[in-house]
């Protein structure tokens, strides 16, 4: 091989190699930058939504059967208010799996434990080929209920 | 021979290396925006809560618990905070909304071209949170 041919051969390396570490390297970092971040937000956006749905959840007890029998229940309409909180949180979508509570009876004082999980899926704009992330939430928020006589106050 | 080698070389560099470049600069920008679109978020959510748990003047709480929650981020950028209280008292609901615009570095880089690019990326991020105590 003469030194012209060497020449032609070695010509063109370079962008190979740049062609290479683009398609390699910096177009996935980008898309990882993209998804990620959108990953993050829409992370950040799940958990307020359970916060805000647990947190209506666990102020809406029935106020019908505690004056009855005195028992703490959170029944259909805190799930109601849960869920309605949830959908002003994610327009976008995403659901609310689960809500539960536990009282824990004193005289005078109920303390109530409800706990409440959401999940909700992205799909990637630039991964396009990925399966849907889906990002998930539990939380439990804490109440204590005294006397009658101070509820409805503000 | 050897200086035409070293010329092919640079000239394939010359292409190739603004094209890393600017993968990279667009990389820069999308994280910018993503940690302005993260702040706002958390600003939100926190400025609702509070307002939520604030017995009067939750409109007065939730602003400055967001504004507050910013500041701490430490992101620079333009944000503006809106809250708003549809009824009163306990059951009522707060919605805080934060709006966020981030420069973009690119700007710069089109202006150099003859091309526009917007200035700025922005978006907002709404908290709605019911306000805090029993009804009867």
């Amino acid at each position: 091989m003469d030194a012209v041919s060497k020449r032609r051969k070695a010509r063109g390396s370079a962008m190979a190699l740049y062609a290479m570490f683009i398609g390699t390297v910096c177009v996935p970092l980008l898309a990882a930058t993209v998804d990620i971040s959108r990953m993050w937000v829409k992370q950040a956006e799940l958990a307020n939504a359970v916060e805000a749905a647990c947190s209506a959840y666990v102020n809406t007890p029935d106020t019908a059967v505690f004056i009855e029998s005195g028992r703490t229940v959170l029944g259909a309409e805190a799930r109601s208010e849960g869920r309605r909180l949830f959908g002003y949180n994610m327009p976008s979508g995403g659901a609310l799996t689960g809500m539960s509570f536990a009282v824990e009876e004193t005289p005078g004082l109920a303390l109530v434990t409800a706990t409440c999980s959401g999940r909700a899926g992205i799909r990637p704009v630039i991964l396009a080929g990925l399966a849907e992330f889906t990002v998930a939430k539990t939380v439990t928020v804490k109440a204590k209920y005294g006397s009658p006589a101070n509820w409805g106050t503000d | 021979m050897l200086t035409d080698r070293r010329a092919g070389q640079m000239a394939e560099a010359a292409v190739s290396i603004p094209a890393v470049l600017l993968i990279l600069v667009l990389a820069l920008n999308v994280s910018r925006a993503g940690f302005a679109a993260l702040a706002a978020r958390n600003a939100a959510n926190y400025g609702a809560r509070v307002a939520s748990v604030a017995g009067s003047n939750a409109k007065v709480y939730g602003e400055a618990a967001a504004k507050a929650s910013l500041e701490q981020s430490g992101v620079d950028g333009g944000f503006n905070v809106d809250v708003t209280v549809s009824g009163s008292g306990p059951g009522s609901v707060v919605s805080v909304t934060v709006g966020w615009s981030t420069p973009t570095i690119l700007a710069g880089i089109c202006q150099a071209f003859g091309e526009g690019c917007p200035a700025s990326v922005g978006g907002e991020a709404t908290a709605v949170w019911r306000r805090e105590g029993w009804t009867r």
